[in-house]
């Protein structure tokens, strides 16, 4: 009984070993391990972005890798690919190596054989290999393209905040606008809506008709200045004459009433600067409460982890 | 012994982390009581736009605790403050809160503060005025000096000069004390005030030259 058992397991043992052994030899076998490997010379004169184990490619395929680099006397980067024999059919005297460095994914050396007719290519040859510079060539390319993008996204963000600023320069042009339709429609005339006063308003239609009063005053007095003028003599408007005089004085008063205008105008920029400044004095206050309210906070945790701390009582004095 | 102090380390991590652990201080209790010092310190320098906003913000946070009797100590505090500096006292916010809820002690200090020093119970008043009382109700100036220069703290000490003036309990020491002590600690308010009163002083007992100093000196701290 217990011979029976005893074999049944010995049998189980060396089957068991047995396919482990030939799984192993089978993949062994498979990986190419037993099979003979060309061994081929390529020379750079960069080792840069050469690594050892990197594939060498044909027609999308792993034919072979990169088994030694070393650098020679000349500065030239040898590099020694293995090809196993079942692909050394792909490499021809005529075929092309070179360093591709695709956008995406590792580098890797391409072979391209034109003509898969032309005699093996003898192990002692060095090639020399050239380079395919995807990434940098694209860059090269996207950069300009790259910097136009940023502008506009620049420019868009700029349009954006500014929509979206209540105060920006696009609320504030719908805002004034907003504010002039509805002066238009609210306001009999031309000048009301450019004045908001109603009493200056007034006042300045009072003025307009003075002035009317005022020029056919003028006017008539004028009548009688032509009147006069034809009898008076060369001391009323010569050059020294009192009308020059007074025209001089009326030029001067147009000046000084130019002045006045631009007084005005200035007056108006400053009051508007002032409204402005107090929103600001308003935004300044709360920013400041804000950061004092959070400096307290601070101070208080702080605070709390004081141990042993007495606790604040207040006491008459 | 040795098992005791291979314990002491563990002890004082347990000391420590009890520490950490208390209970957080109510945040009403610690605004209150930094805003009634900094009122303090700001009405004596002087500062009284500033001293009276801490003032506000001392009664708004106590009065967050619906507390009537602490309430009534920072109105006692505002007085006190008032009689270090020689000015009368406006009572009618503190007998408010007396009505609704009477505390002994600080009804106490209330008439200390008023000068009725004949009905004031000195076990109920703050420790560091029991000798001054004592000497004041002696009604001995050299002793009431004698007693107001130990007070430790300066603000009780510029209290209890106040109250001697009240009282007329003073003289040109009392004065000298309550202006060195106010100089000391860089308090304007009551140093302009017992400057003052130095030089009525001097004007009173005939000493010219001497209040003519003095007046020139208030004019030299005020510009």
């Amino acid at each position: 009984m217990l011979n029976k058992n005893a074999f049944k397991v010995g049998l189980f043992v060396v089957i068991t070993t047995f396919l482990v052994v030939m799984t192993i030899g089978f993949m062994v076998y498979k990986k190419g391990v037993f099979e003979k490997v060309y061994t081929y010379t390529l020379s750079s004169k960069s080792g840069e972005n050469l690594t050892l184990g990197m594939p060498v490619v044909f027609s999308g395929f792993t034919i072979g890798k990169v088994d030694v680099l070393e650098l020679n006397e000349e500065g030239v980067v040898l590099i020694t690919i293995k090809v196993p024999k079942r692909h050394i059919k792909w490499i021809r005297s005529n075929s092309v190596f070179s360093l591709d460095k695709p956008l995406i994914g590792a580098p890797k050396i391409t072979v391209i054989t034109e003509n898969l007719n032309s005699p093996p290519l003898s192990p002692e040859a060095i090639v020399e290999i050239g380079t395919a510079n995807d990434i940098n060539e694209i860059i090269k390319r996207v950069n300009p393209i790259l910097e136009m993008v940023n502008r506009i996204a620049a420019n868009i963000e700029t349009i954006s905040v500014n929509l979206a600023n209540p105060r920006g320069d696009v609320n504030k042009i719908l805002r004034n606008a907003e504010k002039l339709t509805s002066n238009l429609s609210g306001k009999p005339s031309l000048l009301d809506m450019a004045v908001d006063d109603r009493e200056s308003i007034n006042a300045l239609y009072s003025a307009m008709k003075s002035t009317k009063v005022i020029t056919s005053q003028i006017e008539d007095t004028l009548k009688k200045v032509d009147a006069m003028a034809v009898k008076t003599d060369e001391k009323v408007y010569g050059r020294e004459g009192s009308l020059s005089l007074v025209n001089n004085i009326l030029k001067d008063l147009i000046i000084k009433l130019q002045n006045l205008d631009a007084t005005l105008a200035n007056v108006n920029t400053i009051s508007k600067d002032a409204a402005d400044s107090t929103k600001d004095f308003k935004l300044l206050r709360e920013e400041i409460d804000g950061t004092i309210y959070s400096i307290k906070e601070l101070v208080k945790k702080v605070d709390d982890l004081v141990p042993f701390k007495k606790e604040p009582d207040i006491k008459l004095p | 012994m040795k098992k005791y102090v291979s314990a002491l380390p563990f002890f004082f991590v347990a000391c420590i982390i009890a520490g950490c652990a208390s209970k957080p201080i109510p945040e009403w209790r610690y605004e209150s009581f930094g805003q009634l010092e900094n009122y303090k310190i700001n009405y004596l320098k002087s500062k009284d736009q500033v001293a009276e906003f801490h003032y506000r913000k001392t009664l708004e946070e106590v009065k967050r605790s619906g507390d009537l009797k602490l309430i009534a100590k920072v109105y006692l505090t505002k007085y006190a403050l008032k009689a270090a500096v020689l000015e009368d006292v406006a009572d009618s916010d503190y007998l408010d809160m007396d009505v609704i809820e009477p505390d002994k002690e600080n009804r106490n200090f209330f008439v200390f503060l008023q000068g009725n020093l004949s009905i004031v119970d000195a076990k109920l008043l703050p420790a560091q005025y029991g000798p001054f009382l004592k000497a004041a109700l002696g009604g001995k100036e050299r002793e009431v000096n004698d007693a107001v220069s130990k007070i430790d703290d300066s603000l009780s000490c510029l209290i209890a000069i106040g109250i001697t003036v009240k009282k007329n309990l003073y003289n040109e020491e009392t004065l000298q004390t309550a202006v060195n002590t106010a100089s000391a600690n860089g308090w304007q308010k009551p140093l302009l005030a017992h400057l003052g009163k130095l030089e009525q002083y001097y004007e009173a007992t005939n000493e010219k030259a001497k209040a003519s100093k003095i007046r020139q000196k208030i004019k030299a701290i005020k510009n």
